[in-house]
């Protein structure tokens, strides 16, 4: 511990390059990873938000949402087999400024809405609740929205994460989406046991679709999902070349000087442990910085951008720096182990 | 520590094996007792380094012995040659080797704590130490503060620190100029006498020899001479 922490203190400039560096390479991890889920959030958020396992879809429409569309006779013999609520759909269209953006509205049973992050669900027919990301196109609660069809809604609330293959979804109430031009594109499973399911999907033009099979049908979501995931181990396996390079450079520098330690009776343990505890200091100083900027800039960052920051990708993110860094410091330890003082004496 | 030796009988020391084997010593005998400073000398390549390293449990051995106090100790293992070195022997370099990023004291202390003294105690005994060659002033500097007769100075310190049994010096003059190393090899003689271990010291230099209390020639791995000089 002492042999550790005074070299760090005397080496400062150095010690602070090489933590900067695996901070700047965790950040780059980090940074992409969180776009990648922004990304993928705005393809499938939308489905997580309806909280289901199972979904019943037609059949032969290859698990895609947008395509599948169910007919009264069919959602009457699914819902007499297990209990399951309609999701009705309509591809709508509502102006921002001179633009118009594409807007997916949605109902369903109350028990399968999504949270609401901001104001409340819509109660009456002439109410809609919007995806978070349209505050920035200067939506707020209260404004009133026009929708194709010319009805006009007014805003009751917004939800964090309800998106659809890039396009935000809204929410309203089941008597007001009878209104528009929808469909009932899936029926929610709830509560569903194994042979339940095998006899919904046994009938005629029907499918028991499973949530991650929902989301990878979304087009966009693997597409952009496969070359960002690609990028992530790819900078992860640079990471920890980087990283297991740097200790094991740093620890070379330091043979001649282990070698005198040993020769004057300096066990190899005391040694090892010197490195481990530098080298969790260095990872650990400089993941939790990553940390800490990364929080910082999911505060700041506009909320259009695709950019989903959560614990479990952090705590992925920090363990995995951490063992490729113990993998580093364990190719030194092997050397420093085998230094053979007399060896080192003869070196200087 | 009055009456402790140290005997070497028959020591062999063989690198490489068929054409390529070399017999570096081919079976030295001699004995130092307690308060003993020896000088081991002789031309490069006959053995007196490789005679240290083997003293100092650096470098096995082929055959022989070598007791420290009765103890045997060639054949111990890794791991408990380490512990001799940091308890039983003191070793001193050609340059002092000191560790860059320790001040003067922790560098001696760490030493001691090492061997299981608590941190006060071991701070104490290196202050203690350095004092009494005259480094009070120098307890807070690193090694690039100082002179090189003053980081000598503080190594020899450093291998004193937990007492040990025997003193090893392979060439600890070799980078002084001529007053700084009679004043080093005087210390080490003093240090030897007074705290009554063994020390054994390489040198090439003849000015130094009459500091010692024999001095041991070495020529082709065979022991050759052995002059009394005091």
């Amino acid at each position: 511990m002492k042999l550790a922490l005074k070299e760090l203190k005397f080496y400062k400039f150095k010690y602070i390059m090489v933590t900067a560096i695996l901070f700047l390479l965790a950040f780059l991890v980090l940074f992409v990873s969180a776009l990648a889920q922004g990304l993928a959030r705005e393809n499938i958020s939308g489905i997580d938000a309806l909280n289901s396992e199972y979904f019943v879809m037609e059949e032969d429409v290859e698990n895609d949402l947008m395509r599948s569309g169910l007919s009264e006779d069919q959602i009457n013999g699914v819902q007499e087999t297990t209990s399951a609520d309609p999701l009705q759909l309509s591809m709508q269209k509502i102006e921002s400024g001179d633009s118009e953006i594409s807007l997916l509205i949605a109902a369903t049973d109350e028990s399968k809405e999504p949270a609401v992050k901001e104001g409340r669900f819509p109660e009456s027919q002439s109410e809609l609740l919007l995806n978070e990301k349209l505050k920035a196109e200067g939506f707020s609660v209260g404004d009133d929205v026009t929708l194709t069809n010319e009805q006009t809604y007014e805003v009751s609330g917004f939800a964090e994460d309800i998106m659809f293959a890039h396009n935000s979804m809204a929410f309203v109430t089941p008597e007001a989406i009878n209104d528009l031009e929808s469909r009932t594109a899936a029926l929610i499973i709830s509560e569903s046991s194994e042979a339940e399911r095998q006899t919904i999907d046994d009938a005629p033009g029907v499918a028991v679709v499973s949530a991650s099979e929902l989301k990878n049908a979304v087009p966009s979501y693997q597409a952009e999902q496969q070359p960002l995931n690609l990028m992530i181990v790819f900078l992860f396996v640079i990471s920890a070349i980087v990283l297991a390079a740097f200790f094991y450079v740093i620890t070379i520098q330091k043979t001649s000087q282990f070698g005198i330690l040993k020769a004057i009776g300096t066990s190899s343990r005391t040694l090892a442990v010197s490195i481990l505890i530098q080298v969790i200091l260095i990872t650990l100083t400089g993941v939790v910085l990553s940390l800490i900027t990364i929080s910082l800039i999911g505060m700041v960052i506009p909320i259009d951008m695709p950019f989903y920051l959560n614990t479990n990708l952090m705590a992925l993110v920090s363990v995995l720096f951490l063992v490729v860094a113990f993998i580093g410091a364990g190719l030194s330890l092997v050397r420093v182990i085998r230094i053979d003082p007399l060896e080192a004496i003869s070196s200087e | 520590m009055n009456n402790m030796t140290l005997e070497v009988h028959g020591l062999t020391k063989t690198f490489g094996t068929g054409d390529a084997k070399t017999d570096v010593l081919k079976g030295i005998d001699f004995s130092a007792s307690s308060g003993e400073l020896i000088i081991l000398s002789g031309a490069s390549g006959s053995g007196k380094s490789t005679l240290l390293s083997i003293l100092g449990g650096l470098l096995s051995h082929t055959e022989g012995e070598v007791k420290l106090d009765d103890v045997d100790y060639l054949d111990l293992s890794e791991k408990e040659l380490t512990k001799m070195r940091l308890t039983d022997i003191g070793f001193i370099f050609q340059s002092s080797h000191l560790i860059p990023y320790m001040d003067i004291v922790s560098q001696l202390s760490f030493v001691a704590e090492q061997a299981g003294l608590s941190k006060n105690e071991a701070r104490k005994r290196s202050k203690a130490l350095l004092e009494e060659i005259g480094l009070s002033h120098r307890f807070n500097s690193y090694p690039g503060m100082l002179s090189g007769g003053e980081r000598q100075r503080a190594a020899i310190m450093r291998a004193l620190m937990n007492k040990p049994k025997m003193l090893l010096a392979d060439e600890p003059t070799a980078s002084l100029d001529g007053a700084r190393a009679i004043e080093v090899v005087e210390m080490l003689r003093d240090i030897v006498k007074d705290r009554g271990m063994i020390g054994i010291l390489i040198t090439h230099d003849s000015r130094i020899f009459e500091y010692a209390d024999r001095v041991l020639t070495l020529e082709d791995g065979h022991l050759k001479a052995e002059s009394q000089m005091q």
